[in-house]
């Protein structure tokens, strides 16, 4: 059963760069805080042979603003700081009258030894 | 003795709305009165602040729409009336405001009188103003009286020789949160609906704008 409530989420910056050993590294920076509609909440926990893959999905419905406008078209560039966990976005779903966009996102952990 | 069948006592001092026309004068076009915290946590924006100058606007439409909704002013609003030569054959002369006036005790909604003036029987017509000691505000009945009449040179020939400019001060009701909650739902619905029309219907919430603004209108008698 979807769990539909407003809650409280902070849209992040992401930037990307590597150090001098060639490490990628990822730099997260708080933008806003948002007040999207959360629903579809899902979790799911794969554990394989050697790892333990956290794979969660959920949908954020923000109202449609210029900061979100920038949000659909970088998407790769954001993420969603939610139930203190970090949130991908892996899908932008305009609402038709350009209301309401929704995103599709997902939290995939660095795969943890089991 | 006169038939006075119907009429009211001291009938001659009252008579409602005896002016041929007003218009707005002055009104604030940009001071907000709903914050934008109150509406961004209204509208589930919260820290998105990229729409703040849109919001802004919004706020004085639908600041604007509850002024004219309860015919009283959240921020100051200057009026000029005009009178008509028929309403000065009267002793004293009563000219009525085209205003509901709450004016109370502290001074709030109650109505400031800026200028009386009339057409004098120049030629051409000069508009005089008249000195403040020949007119006196009647807060109760919101009509302006003239003791002594209108001044004798008077100009019978203008259609509206008489014209009065007044300000309306703000209303204490302004501060009622549940004006401020009719606000916020007038303003949900405006942001929510940007067009005139809409394929499907919508339907309206029980206890919405109407219903929170309707005990404030002022009755008309």
């Amino acid at each position: 059963m979807a769990i539909k409530r407003y809650e409280n989420v902070d849209v992040n910056n992401l930037t990307f760069s590597s150090d001098a050993y060639g490490q990628y590294t990822t730099t997260i920076t708080k933008k806003f805080t948002g007040r999207p509609l959360i629903s579809s909440v899902k979790n799911s926990l794969t554990i394989t042979e050697k790892y333990r893959i956290y794979q969660d999905l959920i949908e954020f419905k923000f109202n449609y603003t210029p900061w979100m406008q920038d949000v659909i078209i970088n998407q790769n560039l954001y993420s969603f700081k939610w139930r203190t966990q970090d949130w991908r976005i892996e899908s932008a779903i305009e609402a038709n009258d350009r209301m309401s966009v929704t995103f599709i996102c997902y939290r995939n952990d660095p795969a943890t030894a089991v | 003795m006169s038939d006075t069948l119907g009429q009211v006592q001291y009938g001659s001092t009252r008579n409602p709305f005896n002016y041929d026309k007003f218009e707005q004068i002055n009104r604030a076009l940009t001071t907000g009165w709903l914050t934008l915290d109150e509406i961004t946590n209204q509208l589930n924006l919260f820290g998105d602040e990229s729409q703040d100058a849109y919001l802004e606007g919004l706020e004085l439409a639908v600041r604007m729409h509850i002024e004219d909704y309860l015919g009283m002013p959240i921020f100051p609003v200057s009026y000029r009336v005009y009178y008509g030569i028929s309403s000065i054959y009267a002793s004293p002369v009563a000219l009525d405001l085209p205003q509901v006036s709450y004016a109370d005790s502290y001074g709030s909604g109650s109505v400031v009188i800026n200028s009386v003036k009339y057409y004098n029987d120049n030629i051409p017509v000069t508009l005089t103003t008249l000195a403040s000691t020949n007119y006196t505000y009647d807060p109760t009945g919101n009509k302006l009286i003239l003791p002594n009449g209108t001044p004798s040179d008077i100009n019978v020939n203008v259609t509206s020789p008489i014209v009065i400019e007044y300000t309306v001060n703000p209303n204490f009701l302004q501060a009622y949160p549940v004006i401020k909650q009719a606000a916020l739902l007038l303003f949900t619905h405006l942001y929510n609906n940007r067009s005139e029309t809409v394929q499907g219907g919508l339907q309206v919430i029980p206890y919405g704008v109407d219903v929170l603004l309707r005990p404030y209108k002022p009755l008309v008698m």
